[in-house]
């Protein structure tokens, strides 16, 4: 019964959303306007001020028009019966996974009774159809929100801009959810139940794999709503100040949750596999790594434009480019187009309809994109040697960044398509074209902060960069000279790693103390940095942690592979292991082979680790769980194999020196992204509590 | 329409969408199973209690193409799709095989037989599973097809439905007859 209501919510929403797509339009609405009342239509001759949808830059008539049609009441309405819906769809697909309801195929093909209840809600993310459902219904959320954004800040949008962008996101709905009722319908029923389902695919039984999903969705559904301000902004010929301001909030919250979403998948593949590696450049990971970086580019020529008013057109590309590039990945790895997911393995897969609707969606916006990108103008330029051309540069860098690894993933497939012949591309291929353009990008990334707009010095520059210089130049001199055998890449990496960290820091110094402009108080002048400096800062000497910490632990990574004994001691870096032996324990629903080490740091014990080989019947699959320290100066990672032939277990070791910078890189970037987003509600809480002030 | 740069994102976009819409047929969009166009594994099963044949690798090589159902008493699907196996052994005009999984009651799968009809040219008992796992069977009902030489070629995994009878199962079948 659920189900069918759940199906009937999501039909409903796709009407709802060509509704909103209709009736927000100020072209559709005239156009129905005049089809239905032909007396109206004819008192009002066609071209007429009040009705012209002709000449599309006259904002001021169609704005009072609409004005008069929609009260801004009811601008809600819509959008909030949408948000419903979608939440009832999707509280219908959680009750039958909950409730185990194998009359759906999608429950009974990756759900099983015997799987623990948080699991099941999980596993209602992880099919084609939960996952296009989840999709829709973040969108619908971001629907709302968005008019409440566009409905409070009138003053600032245009009326026609907020009624175009609310437009296409109500087209968008009904396109992805006449995508999710053609391709992979989550509420069909079949009508002989199996009498238990086939399991969820154990890979994905974690907590944080099921966390990924739904920041991966909001994540998407952000770029859903910049594209559609960007089309909105398109069709008015004002990509400007306000269009810049008002998609500030979404190319951040975008930022992070699809940062978000990478971080857990590094995360997971780190803890799964036995050789401690935690990028893999494969599909999943590509696809999701994507449109964060077109979303860091758009990050940075967004500020650009809301500074200066210049770099309109790579603004609006790459805000249609970025949902293209993320609806392209999820149609990557939803489809069968590589080698099949072990979770979609078991249902023949379609996604025909997403192909389609990708390729139609994007015909649009680019056609839209190039009749309406030359009319706009640049706005006045800047110099070569200025903070917009250093963040310009730098997002075509990232874009750059992007395209390599779009190639990477899709050259493979077109190459068999044209000659038969499988081929993989693999880290070398990615390491070899990306080296050439993100050393530069990370030499120029510490500059930016430290320009001038508009225009800058030379020499002024080179005094400001000066400690920043030194100081990393030390940095790869200390390590050259103190490991003297090391490869350049990875001194290079610690090199630009610390030109970034010294670079932020002594620019977050110059500001504090030096600046003429700011008061007397050091606390006085974090507050006048403002929080877009403070997150910036955060965010850069992130990414600075992170890459000095993934290449130092690439360089000074030890593994040691033995067959263990109980009672043996095995040796790895600062540690020492004892291997005590493995036990059989049971899961909730599955058996465990658990091994239990005691870690110990020169001879003091440390803690216990307890690395498993996990297997779950239902589905008859192992997987490898290892078990990780995370120490001060680097992790120790343990996983356990097989028995060997004389009776010993397969235990690898990794010790991996600096790696908790890796994660401490990662989330330092995320808070970056975070506190922007906190202080900038705070700021607009503290504005709406005082309306005297 | 003059020239501008503008247009390079929309040429691009097509070029890349062209490609991948030209290529949408090649999915490869059936079941995957480790077993397609591999050989059927060995096995020698014991007929049914009171029947003199039962079934082995050998009936499924005598060069002509040949069903394989697994099915099981205690199975509600496999109740559910017994006419579409018995219109199947009708109109496909090869032997549909039985494979009886793992009755607890060797009787079990006899009364089944007799209450619902029995369209199997022999049927081979499995109550261990063995021959099951050999197979891959992970859940009942499912259904093979076997060419004359003993190599797996298609796998259909649940009930057989009448789509899947005619549009999958029956045209496979006339394939691979030639």
């Amino acid at each position: 019964m659920f189900a069918e209501l759940g199906h009937f919510a999501l039909l409903l929403m796709v009407v709802t959303g060509i509704g909103q797509a209709i009736l927000f339009s100020p072209l559709w609405l005239h156009a129905s306007l005049r089809m239905l009342s032909p007396q109206r239509a004819s008192a009002t001759p066609v071209g007429s001020p009040a009705f012209s949808d002709d000449d599309d830059s006259n904002s001021g008539s169609n704005g009072a028009f609409g004005q008069g049609a929609v009260k801004p009441a009811s601008l809600f309405l819509l959008p909030a019966v949408i948000l419903l819906l979608g939440l009832m769809a999707e509280g219908a697909l959680l009750n039958a996974f909950i409730v185990s309801d194998f009359t759906l195929p999608i429950v009974s093909n990756v759900s099983h009774s015997s799987t623990p209840l948080l699991y099941r809600i999980g596993a209602a993310f992880t099919p084609d159809g939960g996952a296009m459902l989840l999709w829709v219904l973040a969108l619908s959320l971001v629907n709302l929100l968005i008019t409440i954004q566009l409905r409070s800040s009138a003053a600032i949008c245009t009326d026609r801009f907020a009624r175009n962008a609310l437009s296409v996101l109500g087209a968008l709905i009904a396109i992805l959810g006449v995508v999710t009722l053609i391709d992979a319908d989550p509420f069909l029923r079949v009508t002989v139940a199996p009498l238990d389902g086939r399991g969820m695919n154990p890979q994905s039984q974690d907590l944080l794999k099921v966390l990924r999903e739904p920041f991966l969705y909001l994540g998407l559904a952000g770029l859903a709503g910049i594209f559609a301000m960007t089309l909105a902004g398109l069709l008015d010929r004002k990509i400007d100040r306000r269009f810049a301001e008002t998609m500030r909030s979404w190319t951040i919250i975008s930022w992070v949750c699809l940062g978000t979403a990478i971080a857990i998948n590094a995360y997971r593949s780190y803890s799964e596999q036995a050789w401690g590696g935690w990028w893999y450049w494969d599909t999943a990971e590509n696809s999701l790594l994507l449109p964060w970086l077109l979303a860091t580019a758009l990050l940075h020529c967004r500020a650009v434009l809301e500074k200066t008013e210049t770099l309109r057109a790579w603004t609006a590309f790459l805000g249609i480019t970025t949902l293209a590039v993320g609806w392209f990945g999820v149609y990557l790895t939803r489809s069968d187009l590589f080698a099949p997911l072990p979770e979609t393995q078991l249902l023949p897969i379609d996604s025909t309809g997403l192909l389609v609707a990708f390729c139609l969606v994007f015909a649009f916006a680019y056609y839209l994109f190039w009749r309406s990108v030359d009319q706009m103008g640049d706005g006045r330029g800047f110099d070569v040697i200025s903070r917009e051309s250093a963040m310009f540069l730098n997002s075509v860098m990232l874009s750059l960044v992007a395209a390599v690894v779009l190639i990477g993933t899709i050259y493979p497939l077109v190459l068999q398509w044209i000659t038969g012949d499988p081929i993989t591309v693999g880290a070398p291929f990615y390491v070899k074209a990306l080296i050439p353009i993100v050393l530069p990008l990370l030499f120029l990334m510490a500059f930016a902060p430290a320009l001038r707009w508009r225009q800058d010095e030379v020499w002024m520059i080179g005094r400001r960069m000066k400690l920043a210089a030194i100081l990393s130049l030390i940095t790869v001199l200390f390590v050259s000279i103190r490991f003297i055998d090391l490869s350049p890449a990875p001194l290079i990496g610690i090199g630009l790693a610390g030109w970034v960290l010294t670079a932020s820091l002594s620019d977050l110094w110059a500001r504090l103390w030096r600046h003429p402009e700011y008061g007397e108080s050091k606390y006085r002048n974090l507050q006048l940095l403002g929080p877009r400096y403070i997150s910036m800062t955060l965010s850069h000497i992130g990414l600075a942690i992170l890459i000095a910490g993934g290449s130092a632990s690439s360089i000074w990574e030890e593994q040691v592979v033995v067959s263990a004994r109980a009672g043996q001691s095995i040796q790895a870096g600062p540690y020492n292991l004892q291997y005590e032996g493995v036990s059989l324990l049971a899961g909730e629903n599955y058996a465990t082979r658990q091994a239990t080490f005691i870690l110990y740091r020169h001879s003091l014990p440390v803690t216990e680790l307890f690395p498993e080989i996990r297997y779950y019947p239902i589905r008859g699959v192992e997987t490898r769980e290892a078990d990780i320290w995370h120490g001060r100066d680097g992790d120790l990672h343990v996983s356990i194999g097989d028995r060997d032939d004389d009776g010993g277990r397969v235990v690898t070791v990794h010790y991996l020196p600096m790696m908790p910078w890796v994660w401490g890189g990662m989330l330092l970037m995320l808070i970056g992204g975070c506190f922007s987003i906190l202080t900038r509600v705070i700021l607009r809480f503290k504005k709406t509590g005082v309306p005297a002030s | 329409m003059r020239f501008s740069i503008a247009v390079i994102p929309l040429v691009l976009f097509a070029a890349l969408a062209g490609v991948f819409l030209l290529n949408i047929d090649k999915d490869a969009s059936v079941v995957p199973s480790v077993l397609i166009d591999k050989p059927a594994p060995e096995f020698s099963l014991p007929p049914l209690p009171g029947r003199d044949k039962g079934l082995s690798r050998a009936d499924l090589t005598t060069g002509e193409v040949s069903v394989l159902n697994v099915f099981a008493s205690w199975c509600v699907p496999c109740r559910a799709e017994h006419p579409l196996i018995k219109r199947l052994s009708r109109e496909a005009e090869v032997p549909v095989y039985g494979l009886n999984y793992k009755e607890k009651d060797p009787e079990d799968g006899v009364k089944w037989l007799a209450e619902l009809g029995d369209p199997y040219a022999a049927v081979g008992m499995d109550l261990s599973g063995r021959t099951g796992i050999d197979f891959g069977v992970y859940g009942v009902p499912e259904t093979f097809i076997i060419d004359g030489t003993g190599q797996i070629r298609y796998k259909h995994v649940g009930p057989v439905t009448v789509e899947v009878l005619e549009k999958v199962l029956l045209p496979k079948i006339a394939e691979l007859k030639g």
